[in-house]
């Protein structure tokens, strides 16, 4: 227990202190002493006792009767007087042995005065009388005074009976000190043995209660430590929940924070305590029916609310406030716990935005196939049209006629077509399953062919359409389908965003090794926000009322996708009122592109492989200057060349593993790329395996072509590539020599 | 007798060359406009007897266009001149939609694409009050 507890207890009364009990009830020496002054006492009394008894036993009618007993008796009480003080101390205080100590006593005592011839005269009888008194007497000083009185009587009497002659004699006069000697030395041996007693008494009642007290105190103990663990348990409870609880007095000031509430608001207990739970802003401030206490009567009470961190986040809660009562019903604390819900709101928000984006989704899909219908609807009317009047004329007659409408009907088959090629391309390019062709085109043909298609939608609207491209400028390595899509969507787009009387032009800029192409216009042009999302599927920009604007709204989407293939990127600028340029870049052919268009192209028969697909990416024509601008390269072609669904990888499913062969680094950059590429392949999401990456251990030289090197990966017996098989010797005069 | 003039409005050249064939064919006078200003000129300018108007036009649309004319012919008093939309979409589905575009438009008549020239002849008929067509 501990010493505060102790000092509480004992102030308070429960425990009597003994040290100071000791101290005010029994006003005696310390124990040693009073024994040795109580055996002194002792052997003088006995002293005296046995001077007189020897008196009365060997002194008779004034002569000295010495006989043996009773030399020897007295003998033996002096000695044994004497062997007092070699006796151990505990024996002299113990009762059992004042008891023996009076009976032989009174044994030699009684012989004595029977050698004496003392027996059967009164003054035996007195002497027994002086004994009894002794006994039974509580007060030495009494007994003392009662022995003295008795033996006055004894001599009054004798000399009432003999006269006063007799009183003179040694006998008659001894026999009074004799029985004080007596009365004393028993009186002080029963005094003795009545304190002991009472000492052990009241020392087994002081046990006793103290074992009471201890028993009660033991039981305090207990309970305060049960009560302890209750209160260890709930405080940690308190302070560890995940919770935030703020406990307030009835007032709603601030007790106590716990140390969540501190950490979630960013605030220390200090800053809280004292304020009202209105303050802090748990708590409204119309909760109440009081204005004064708005918290007095408030019962239990539950809200949501946004509360503001010291940071200024904010957070939003679950607030539960609870009165908490004493035993006599009376209002003492009010406990609040708050729970951070925004988590909750988040999922909240994340869900509804989810749903929101769904609902957006869906209505945009509506819409696509709305405007597809209509899209695909127009031409076959047509057509539809066309085919009827054809039906009906003569043909061989009319043949201006026939010409004209076999004209329209065939244009809008194309159309058709080409808006169901659209949607399957898109379709196509959703699920990864595009196909392309690549070679070296030249420019000013392709460009000015692709202008030509759409003269006449120009000249509808009277809108100056120009091709601005350097007869020498280096062809570029793209497929040519492709690019004519592209240059179609994006010149189409142009005139139909520019008014009347406006401007197209499609450029030709060479850069390097590449050429942009750009198409400008002096149309509507497009705001910072439209710049953005203007190449999201479906997205159209917003016209009045109706649609008025002809198209799928996946021209651009469309149109992107073909230009990532070629490894580029379709990018916009525009102005709102003023136009717009789109532009992107494409490599120029090299041979060695060439000549793996060669090989992709035999790999139309190896792509049905029935192990592999293969992609090669040659790295031969970059101009990286380091391995990372190497490694990045490369990836950004071989992101360009894998078809993708949304950010998923999708290679052809039907050929299991893909390989990548790399080519034109030589082999510790190859090495790196790989290492690297691996990785990085790794952690894309792939639809099946992640692909291989081989790259050739030497440097291929110019006189070996790509399919040989793919011959002898590919001629391996077994004709699988294992994945150990990382590095690919390629068979060739130099390389051999060069090794040797 | 005259031969009734229709204006037939359509930003498809193709369409609008069959039809204006076609019309013609039946005995019919066509003029031609291929966006909805155009379209309001030539119906102010030349009052054709009846308008084939295709909704989705350049600028203004054909709800916007036969909405115009409805208000021009109340104010001044004149016949009603009958109206037959063509539209792509096909709203014969949503029958509200439909209803709020007629209410709109004031057309007399909804037609989708692709239709039956025979169709579109019969009606055109109908709308003139022609019991046979007119041959030249």
């Amino acid at each position: 227990m501990s010493s505060e507890l102790a000092s509480r207890m004992t102030n308070s009364g429960i425990v009597p202190d003994r040290t100071r009990r000791s101290a005010t009830n029994r006003p005696e020496e310390a124990p040693g002493e009073r024994r040795f002054s109580s055996v002194g006492s002792l052997v003088a009394l006995r002293l005296v006792l046995i001077a007189a008894t020897s008196y009365l036993l060997l002194v008779q009618e004034q002569a000295l009767n010495l006989s043996f007993g009773s030399a020897a008796l007295v003998t033996a009480a002096l000695a044994s007087n004497l062997g007092f003080f070699w006796l151990p101390r505990s024996w002299t205080s113990a009762p059992r042995f004042l008891a023996g100590m009076i009976l032989v006593d009174t044994a030699w005592i009684t012989a004595a005065l029977l050698l004496s011839g003392h027996f059967r005269s009164e003054f035996f009888y007195i002497y027994f009388l002086v004994l009894f008194v002794a006994g039974i007497g509580d007060n030495l000083r009494l007994i003392v005074l009662g022995a003295g009185a008795i033996g006055v009587a004894y001599v009054l009497s004798a000399v009432s009976t003999s006269g006063a002659a007799a009183l003179w004699s040694s006998q008659t006069l001894i026999r009074i000190p004799f029985l004080i000697a007596v009365a004393s030395f028993y009186g002080f041996l029963v005094d003795r043995a009545r304190r002991d007693r009472r000492k052990a008494d009241e020392e087994g009642r002081a046990h006793r209660r103290q074992a009471e007290v201890n028993a009660a105190l033991e039981r305090e103990i207990a309970e305060r430590r049960r009560a302890q663990t209750v209160a260890v348990k709930l405080s940690r409870a308190v302070e560890q929940s995940p919770a935030m609880v703020v406990i307030s007095d009835p007032r709603g000031q601030v007790e106590y924070v716990n140390p969540r509430y501190c950490s979630v608001m960013g605030a220390t207990s200090d800053e809280v305590l004292g304020r009202t739970l209105i303050e802090i802003g748990l708590v409204p401030d119309d909760v109440g029916t009081d204005s004064a206490n708005p918290l007095r009567d408030v019962g239990e009470w539950r809200s949501d609310a946004s509360l503001r961190r010291s940071d200024g986040g904010e957070l939003w809660v679950s607030i539960s406030l609870s009165p908490i009562h004493d035993d006599e019903g009376e209002l003492i604390h009010l406990v609040a716990v708050v729970e951070d819900m925004t988590h909750v709101k988040a999922a909240e928000e994340t869900l509804k935005k989810a749903n929101e984006d769904l609902k957006k989704l869906s209505q945009m899909k509506s819409d696509f196939i709305s405007t597809v219908s209509h899209e695909l609807r127009t031409p076959l009317t047509a057509m539809k049209n066309a085919l009827d009047i054809l039906a009906t004329i003569d043909t061989s007659a009319q043949r201006e006629t026939y010409d004209r409408f076999m004209d329209i009907a065939a244009r809008n088959v194309q159309r058709l077509s080409g808006l169901v090629n659209d949607i399957l391309d898109l379709s196509r390019i959703e699920a990864g399953r595009l196909e392309y062709n690549f070679d070296e085109l030249a420019l000013p043909d392709l460009l000015a062919n692709v202008a030509a298609s759409l003269e006449g939608q120009a000249h509808t609207k009277s809108i100056a359409l120009s091709v601005d491209v350097p007869a020498d400028v280096r062809p570029v390595w793209a497929d040519q389908r492709r690019l004519e899509q592209i240059l179609v969507n994006l010149l189409g787009n142009a005139l139909k965003f520019t008014p009347q009387g406006g401007r197209v032009e499609l450029r030709a800029l060479p850069r390097g090794d590449e050429v942009e192409l750009e198409v400008l216009d002096t149309g509507v042009g497009l705001s910072p926000d439209d710049c953005r999302r203007v190449f999201e599927p479906f997205y159209q920009v917003d016209e009045a009322l109706t649609r008025n604007v002809k198209g799928s709204g996946l021209g651009l989407s469309i149109t992107r996708e073909m230009v990532q293939v070629h490894g580029a990127e379709l990018a916009v600028e525009s102005e709102v009122g003023r136009g717009s340029r789109f532009f992107f870049r494409l490599p120029c052919a090299t041979v060695r592109a060439k000549e793996m268009s060669d090989l992709e192209k035999r790999f139309i028969e190896y792509r049905t492989y029935p192990f592999f697909s293969v992609l090669i990416v040659d790295a031969s024509a970059s101009m990286a200057a380091s391995d990372d601008e190497l490694f990045e390269e490369v990836a950004r072609r071989l992101e360009a060349a894998l078809p993708r669904s949304a950010d998923r990888v999708v290679p052809q499913a039907a050929h299991g593993r893909l390989v990548l062969v790399l080519l034109g680094t030589d082999p510790r950059g190859a090495a790196v790329v790989r290492g690297r590429l691996s990785q990085k392949l790794a952690s894309d999401s792939f639809d099946c395996n992640p692909p291989l990456v081989l790259g050739p251990a030497s440097y291929p030289t110019d006189g070996t072509t790509s399919y040989q090197i793919l011959q002898a990966i590919l001629g391996t017996p077994s004709g699988a590539v294992t994945p150990d098989r990382l590095e690919v010797e390629i068979p060739t005069e130099r390389t051999t020599a060069a090794q040797a | 007798m005259e031969k009734p003039k229709i204006l037939v409005v359509d930003d498809e050249p193709d369409l609008l060359t069959t039809l204006q064939f076609r019309l013609q064919q039946e005995g019919y006078e066509v003029e031609t406009a291929e966006n909805g200003l155009e379209a309001l000129d030539r119906a102010r300018a030349n009052r054709p007897d009846l308008i084939v108007l295709d909704v989705m036009l350049p600028g203004e649309n054909g709800y916007r266009v036969s909405h115009t004319l409805r208000e021009e012919e109340q104010q001044a008093g004149r016949a009603r001149t009958p109206i037959l939309l063509l539209t792509a979409r096909d709203l014969s589905s949503d029958p509200e939609r439909e209803k709020m575009f007629m209410d709109f438009s004031q057309a007399d008549v909804m037609m989708y694409k692709p239709f039956e020239i025979g169709a579109l002849l019969e009606r055109i008929q109908g709308l003139l009050g022609h019991s046979a067509p007119i041959h030249p």
